[in-house]
């Protein structure tokens, strides 16, 4: 695969969990910068997408490459440039919110790591809450909580999955006004069902079903029509 | 070496608020100690070959309880798959988690050691046995040993958490592993408490280190591609 053209590229990945395939042979490419986001049914294969991309799963077949490495042999490299927030907040439960950021920021060396989850933790609105145990925390804040350990080293590139799933308002606010600040200088990789908030902040869209990418768009939609496509293309990808 | 200790730190905060696993070891490797002196007609002569028996059995069936529950605790909210995207190499991990598993099944060892004694080599007499001479070796043994099966289990009760029988795969993976671990072990013991010189187990000593050596190595290097793909 040609390296650095595109932030992340696939061509035709493929992945199946036993008999049962998953990705059909998925092309994508994101350029620097970018905001694709991911539409999609339950078990179109997004979060299957995702976690190749974030090298927690190898792909079946094809290639991926992530800032110009490659997903199979590479992952360490990848695992240094990327962020990763999914539906689930993946957290110690037994450790405070700030033990969670200082146990993780380790791992990523984080310079002046206590400062800077101090800064990150009152970003998102926690500050108060740092010594409290995960245990404690509503999902909304846990979900707030993940967000922040996700953005502690200042990730190039943003994979999330679903991550408006579970938010309250504030929280959802505070995601929106966070992935908003960030649209020029990292790229964003997002699976969602929020057709609006996916909308907005997106430059690219992409409707998956049944493993491949039944739709794609460098423009986007207006809200209205796009419902009509994701319709359409569902309904028309649904059936087999 | 940092990042060993940082999960060895990070497990001992979640066992020390959580309190699931030590209590439960302690209490399992009491019962256990209770019932083969029950069945042993609370008798101290039994001979030493079977006290050695009866102390590693002890020891591995309270230790597979608790690495059974140090990857369970990881599970609960898929905590280890983010771990497992960080850029930390899988043995540093392993290692990390090799490291708090064995002082917690030692500190565990240690508290029912005092009670095994008072068990199994205590009589009207006092204890039958040269406590000075067989103290520290015993104890050298059981360290070596604990690093032997634990070393093992912690392998593959990574491998187990993704599977539904998980509880029930662990023991039927790691003991038919670590029998060479089991009878060396008791086999050294048995020498120590019957009071044999140093030049009679020092092979067997040896053969210990060597497996304690070959399953760390060999675990250490395999653990990044038992858990591929685990992150899901």
């Amino acid at each position: 695969m040609r390296r650095g053209a595109f932030e992340i590229e696939t061509r035709g990945l493929e992945k199946q969990f036993g008999f049962s395939p998953v990705l059909r042979g998925i092309d994508l490419a994101v350029g620097q910068g970018e905001f694709l986001t991911i539409f999609g049914p339950n078990g179109a294969g997004k979060s299957t997408l995702l976690s190749i991309l974030a090298t927690f799963i190898k792909p079946g077949g094809g290639e991926a490459s992530v800032a110009g490495f490659d997903v199979s042999g590479e992952k360490e490299q990848i695992r240094k440039l990327i962020g990763f927030i999914s539906h689930n907040t993946m957290l110690y439960e037994n450790l405070t919110a700030r033990e969670n950021l200082e146990f993780i920021g380790a791992f990523y060396e984080v310079p002046d790591l206590q400062e800077r989850c101090s800064d990150i933790l009152e970003r998102v609105g926690l500050y108060a809450k740092r010594d409290a145990l995960v245990s404690t925390l509503s999902f909304g804040t846990r979900q707030r909580l993940a967000i922040a350990r996700t953005l502690l080293h200042d990730p190039r590139i943003l994979f999330l999955d679903e991550p408006y799933s579970g938010l309250d308002y504030g929280g959802a606010a505070i995601l929106t006004s966070i992935l908003g600040s960030m649209k020029t200088d990292k790229t964003v990789v997002m699976t969602t069902h929020n057709v609006y908030e996916g909308l907005s902040l997106g430059d690219k869209v992409a409707i998956l079903d049944h493993g491949e990418v039944v739709y794609s768009s460098a423009q986007k939609p207006g809200r209205d029509e796009f419902q009509n496509i994701y319709m359409s293309c569902v309904r028309s990808g649904g059936g087999r | 070496m940092n990042k060993i200790l940082l999960i060895f730190r990070k497990d001992f905060l979640v066992e020390w608020r959580s309190k699931q696993i030590f209590p439960t070891m302690f209490v399992f490797s009491l019962l256990l100690l209770l019932v083969f002196n029950v069945a042993f007609e609370f008798r101290s002569d039994v001979n030493f070959r079977t006290v050695s028996a009866v102390i590693w059995i002890t020891f591995i069936f309270s230790g597979l309880l608790a690495l059974g529950r140090s990857f369970s605790l990881e599970k609960e909210n898929n905590a280890f798959a983010f771990l497992l995207l960080t850029p930390v190499s899988r043995s540093y991990i392993y290692l990390g988690k090799l490291l708090s598993n064995v002082v917690m099944v030692l500190l565990s060892e240690l508290f029912i050691l005092p009670l095994f004694l008072l068990f199994f080599l205590f009589d009207a007499k006092g204890i039958s046995l040269s406590l000075t001479g067989a103290v520290l070796p015993f104890l050298g043994v059981v360290v070596l040993g604990t690093i032997g099966f634990v070393s093992l289990g912690t392998f593959f009760s990574s491998m187990a958490l993704n599977t539904k029988l998980r509880d029930m795969m662990l023991p039927l993976l790691v003991f038919p592993l670590i029998i060479p671990v089991v009878i060396t072990s008791v086999g050294i013991c048995s020498s120590i408490l019957e009071g044999r010189p140093f030049g009679y187990y020092a092979f067997s000593l040896q053969v210990l280190v060597s497996f304690d050596i070959i399953f760390v190595l060999l675990c250490s290097l395999l653990f990044e591609y038992l858990i591929e793909d685990s992150g899901d």
